[in-house]
């Protein structure tokens, strides 16, 4: 009886053993593993340990690793932190790069969708954090617009387009009609006209109105390309005038702020082929500069800058012109093959965006800006001449037929001295090429 | 004259003041021209305005897409001069399918 009793216990005793240091085993085990999968989503903690792996992952180029361990942490974040938890908003952001990335459009649009929802929810009552929310998410269209092919890029730009319209609403309802706050995103919009005007997705007819919010390209009205792009003439210059109307009424604006805001009109129609009224606004500008009291050397060093067009930030205050090295060069990066001779907005050349232009295929060029015609007679053109390719990373021959097609397109801010027509002295660019 | 003036008795005396002294008739002919160019209230002058293609988009971007309005240059028949037309979304998809409907029957 004892033997059995004695037997039971020393069975007991070694399973015990057995399962405690089978369970020591699989925790060192686990310890051990590079790619744990959490499960806990109570620890809150864990979020930004998984953040920090997706951001080196990302850095990696394992863009589904990244990813996997964002969705982790969105949702640890949502459970311990709430539903509705702006600490969201960072990880969709670095969620939706990844997902850029990789080409997955169908989880990218859903999580649109949510960042959409999620700043509806949370900014209800705060309409400057709502107009902010509306502009990043027009920010992620736009990003999308510059990587997806072809059939879709318009939709996305147009939608990103409706949602900087509708941060004007946002912000006219809570600072009126004539607050120069307007000016950034009507800006935004002139930008997103010309990028509209230049998509030759469809050579012949074009439909931007559409039927629905569906992607499909039938679902519209057809307008003919050039019914197309004159509207977004019109549009362009309508906000570029209302941008000079808020400032003209603004307290305590400087004179040289309206010259400025002439000179991005002037950029508008030169960039539309109106050379001749071009020229006239940036000759009034020029002389307009000198009148609020601006140094002629000063105006002169303004008007000499390299400024490509359409320039992606608005200048309203008067800054010291940068004197240029004795070697100038420019970078320029193309934004996509849908968009011929327009530069990847600066805002998609930081984080979280990373440029999508490849930087394995570009080359290094000597430009020169050169005026022909009569500027007199108000027929003329400022363009790229001159071109020269001194060195590049990919084949020769198909770099040439790449560059001599491609950079042509590209437009500079004329360059005026003493208040006429000036060409640009040569100059270098490293040109990376968008990817195919 | 005497039919007009059995009718009009005021009439002759009319006449006659305007004959003898035309300045008083001045004043009220001055108002009564004034007073046709006069510009319009302010509620017709509006509503004649068409919006213009940023307000369009702007309006396009906060309504459901059936709520969209489409503006567009349009050749009335009769004329080569081109003229602005907006229209509803609504309205245009329901002269369509009116039109498509009609030469179905036609073609019948």
């Amino acid at each position: 009886m004892n033997d059995s009793r004695t037997l039971t216990i020393d069975n007991g005793i070694s399973a015990t053993v057995s399962a405690l240091l089978l369970s020591f085993a699989s925790m060192l085990c686990m310890a051990q593993q590079p790619d744990i999968t959490w499960s806990d989503y109570y620890q809150s903690e864990q979020a930004e340990i998984l953040a920090d792996r997706a951001r080196q992952a990302m850095m990696d180029g394992r863009y589904p690793e990244a990813e996997l361990q964002l969705d982790q942490a969105l949702q640890i974040i949502r459970v311990s932190q709430g539903l509705h938890n702006p600490a969201q908003l960072a990880l969709v952001d670095q969620l939706l790069e990844t997902l850029l990335l990789q080409g997955k459009w169908e989880e990218f649009d859903q999580k649109l969708d949510y960042i959409s929802w999620l700043n509806g929810r949370i900014n209800a009552d705060n309409p400057d954090q709502l107009a902010n929310g509306l502009l990043r998410q027009s920010d992620w269209h736009r990003a999308a617009a510059g990587v997806i092919q072809r059939s879709q890029s318009a939709w996305y730009l147009i939608q990103g387009k409706y949602l900087n319209w509708q941060a004007v609403s946002i912000l006219e309802n809570q600072y009126g009609k004539q607050d120069t706050r307007l000016a950034p995103v009507l800006y935004q919009i002139v930008l997103e006209h010309y990028y509209q005007s230049v998509l030759n997705e469809r050579r012949g007819t074009t439909s931007y109105e559409f039927k629905s919010d569906d992607k499909s390209i039938a679902n519209g009205w057809m307008l003919s390309r050039n019914e197309s792009v004159r509207r977004s003439y019109r549009i362009g210059r309508e906000n570029l005038q209302r941008i000079r109307d808020l400032y003209s009424v603004a307290p305590g604006v400087a004179r040289s702020t309206d010259a400025l805001l002439q000179i991005y009109q002037a950029d508008w129609e030169f960039l539309h082929g109106n050379n001749r009224l071009a020229l006239e606004l940036y000759q009034d500008a020029y002389f307009e500069l000198l009148a609020a009291g601006i140094g002629e050397s000063e105006v002169e060093g303004f008007f000499n800058q390299l400024i490509k067009l359409p320039a992606q930030v608005l200048q309203t205050d008067w800054l010291e012109p940068e004197v240029p090295d004795n070697e100038l060069v420019l970078e320029f990066y193309v934004w996509s093959t849908l968009y011929p001779g327009v530069e990847t907005p600066a805002k998609f050349l930081q984080p979280p965006f990373q440029p999508y232009s490849d930087d394995s295929s570009r080359v290094q060029l000597e430009v020169k800006l050169e005026v022909s015609g009569n500027p007199e007679s108000g027929s003329f053109d400022y363009g790229v001449t001159g071109l020269n390719i001194v060195t590049a990373t990919l084949d020769a021959e198909s770099v040439a037929n790449r560059v001599f097609a491609e950079v042509p397109l590209l437009k500079f801010r004329p360059r005026l001295e003493a208040g006429e027509l000036a060409a640009h002295r040569p100059f270098l660019v490293n040109y990376r090429f968008a990817r195919d | 004259m005497d039919i007009i003036d059995r009718q009009f008795p005021c009439l002759e005396k009319l006449i006659a003041l305007f004959i003898r002294d035309r300045s008083v008739f001045f004043v009220p002919l001055l108002l009564l021209c004034a007073s046709c160019a006069a510009s319009p209230s302010d509620e017709a002058s509006v509503t004649q305005r068409l919006p213009t293609d940023a307000e369009v988009e702007q309006h396009n971007a906060q309504v459901a897409p059936e709520e969209r309005i489409v503006c567009r240059e349009e050749i009335p028949v009769g004329t080569n001069i081109p003229q602005r037309r907006c229209y509803f979304a609504q309205q245009l998809e329901e002269v369509g399918r009116f039109h498509r409907e009609q030469l179905r029957n036609v073609l019948r």
